[in-house]
């Protein structure tokens, strides 16, 4: 059983920045990436964050998830530096970055991550109408308040209306493989309990002067009573896209409304691609192809190719996909491109026998291949 | 009503399949006329963005065509292609379009009469099955 410390600060905030200033004093690292308040503006943005006294502004509870991490760790990370860093990140943001890491758009070499069991988030457009983005006492009150009901409810989703659908279904919440896991469910209200993930993790907390405590006895249990009820959200939710979506015809409607901005690619932590195909030439037709398409089928959906356009994106990042949520984040017309992208994701990594993010020794499904694999795919 | 006449899009690699296709045609074999074949210089190009555009464009079936396992003359490019095909049956199949309509098979540069027999029973099955996307009208 892995030793577990104790951390009591005022709150939950307090705690957690308490940590975080500890890995600053015993550790070679030199800055850290994690949510912060900015004393200015007061509005929540993940910050590289290298005086400790700033930590004060450190909110990585908040349920307010305006990016998905991992792309910011791959430009800290994707060339070698003498600089070790750290990063807060919620699971689904270190599942993303341990695919990046697998494609090799970024290290863990010179990394320490830490991540925590996490309570979920709004989607962006409901959390700055909690009012409580922008303003420094409101903000911080708001994340203690959402903390304690979502803790004291075990992580009940039924009580929060306003969390997005992605934290609802997502059957991942828990910290898997970082170096350091802070646990929160079953804690005293305020505290906190940290074990570590690996042997890095191992050799950062040793010698803290945190209390050392076993795990709270009843947190298998809660924990699985979690996951238990977020499989059973994730099943209706699947179900009834699976009957809207059961054709192309089906498809093309649920994407309805897409205007093609591919805000959702670019939300995306996972969409690998340094150059995205739709920027390129292939995609930019003459002029009199338009025409002749049109004249073809009698009307031509303008703009084109966007069933096209979410396909490939499936193809690219299905794989991959974490489940985040950030793509039903950034649509602009309120498409539930997540649940799309998590039910296809979900399903093709079964069928390759694949979880994103799981393990950095199990190797991304397209980049091996194998003699005798697969028989039932071929033939006619 | 009119009787429904599938269109086949045929990813052949130059090294096999087209060389079988070659065949069939020097040796007189017959096969249906449904089915339009696009040479490739090995199944493990075929990206799966052109199997999606195939079907979007109206393609009722796709095959996927290739050298044998141990046969590629790229060593390796089948095994990457039935991956992908693997992965496009999983994404494609959530939409209605089922496996049977992208098919891959290993076809060998001497098997012109193997040839004929895969499109003859591909075109029998897909004329079956019908049409895969039947309202044109969708957002593509």
């Amino acid at each position: 059983m892995e030793e577990t410390y104790e951390i009591r600060g005022t709150n939950w905030l307090d705690s957690v920045q308490k940590l975080l200033a500890s890995v600053f004093e015993t550790s070679s690292v030199t800055s850290m990436l994690v949510p912060v308040r900015h004393s200015t503006t007061h509005v929540l943005m993940p910050t590289l964050v290298s005086d400790p006294g700033e930590l004060e502004g450190a909110d990585p509870f908040a349920p307010c998830f305006p990016l998905n991490s991992a792309k910011l760790v791959s430009k800290l990370t994707k060339k070698h530096s003498n600089e070790i860093i750290a990063a807060v990140l919620r699971p689904c943001e270190l599942r993303a970055l341990v695919e990046l890491v697998k494609i090799k758009q970024a290290t863990m070499d010179n990394l320490i991550t830490i991540s925590f069991d996490c309570a979920g988030a709004y989607p962006n457009r409901e959390y700055n109408r909690t009012g409580a983005e922008g303003k420094a006492a409101e903000g911080k009150a708001k994340t203690l308040g959402f903390m304690e009901q979502r803790l004291g409810s075990k992580l009940d989703d039924d009580t929060d209306k306003q969390l997005s659908t992605s934290c609802r279904i997502c059957t991942g919440p828990f910290p898997e493989n970082a170096d350091l896991c802070i646990t929160l469910l079953d804690h005293d209200p305020g505290a906190l309990g940290v074990f570590a993930g690996t042997d890095r993790g191992r050799e950062l907390i040793m010698g803290k002067a945190f209390e050392v405590k076993s795990l709270p006895g009843t947190r298998a249990d809660t924990v699985k009573e979690v996951l238990q009820r977020k499989k059973e959200a994730a099943k209706k939710v699947f179900e009834d896209l699976a009957g809207k979506t059961a054709t192309m015809a089906g498809l093309g409607n649920y994407l309805a409304s897409c205007v093609n901005c591919y805000n959702c690619r670019v939300a995306c932590p996972v969409c690998f691609c340094r150059e995205c195909v739709f920027n390129t030439d292939v995609f930019d037709y003459e002029p009199f192809q338009y025409a002749a398409w049109a004249k073809n089928k009698g009307t031509l959906r303008m703009p084109m190719d966007t069933v096209f356009f979410h396909l490939t994106r499936m193809i690219h990042m299905g794989l991959s996909c974490v489940g985040c949520g950030q793509c039903s984040n950034a649509c602009p017309n309120d498409i539930r491109v997540a649940e799309l992208f998590t039910a296809v994701g979900k399903g093709v990594q079964q069928g390759f026998g694949y979880e994103a993010g799981k393990s950095m020794d199990d190797p991304f499904p397209l980049s091996v291949f194998f003699e005798d694999e697969f028989q039932d795919v071929t033939g006619i | 009503m009119e009787r429904f006449e599938p269109t086949i899009i045929a990813f052949v690699c130059n090294w096999c399949t087209y060389t079988a296709a070659d065949l069939a045609g020097t040796s007189r074999q017959k096969y249906p006329p449904n089915v339009r074949l696009i040479r490739v210089m090995c199944t493990g190009m075929v990206d799966p963005k052109y199997v999606v555009k195939a079907f979007l464009s109206g393609a009722d079936a796709v095959l996927v065509s290739g050298c044998h396992p141990g046969d590629c003359h790229y060593i390796n490019g089948n095994y990457k292609a039935r991956r992908r095909v693997r992965l496009l049956h999983g994404i494609l199949g959530r939409f209605g379009i089922d496996r049977e309509r992208l098919r891959l098979t290993w076809i060998g540069a001497s098997d012109g009469i193997e040839f004929a027999k895969v499109i003859h029973t591909m075109v029998a099955e897909i004329k079956e099955l019908g049409p895969a996307v039947s309202d044109m009208k969708l957002v593509i």
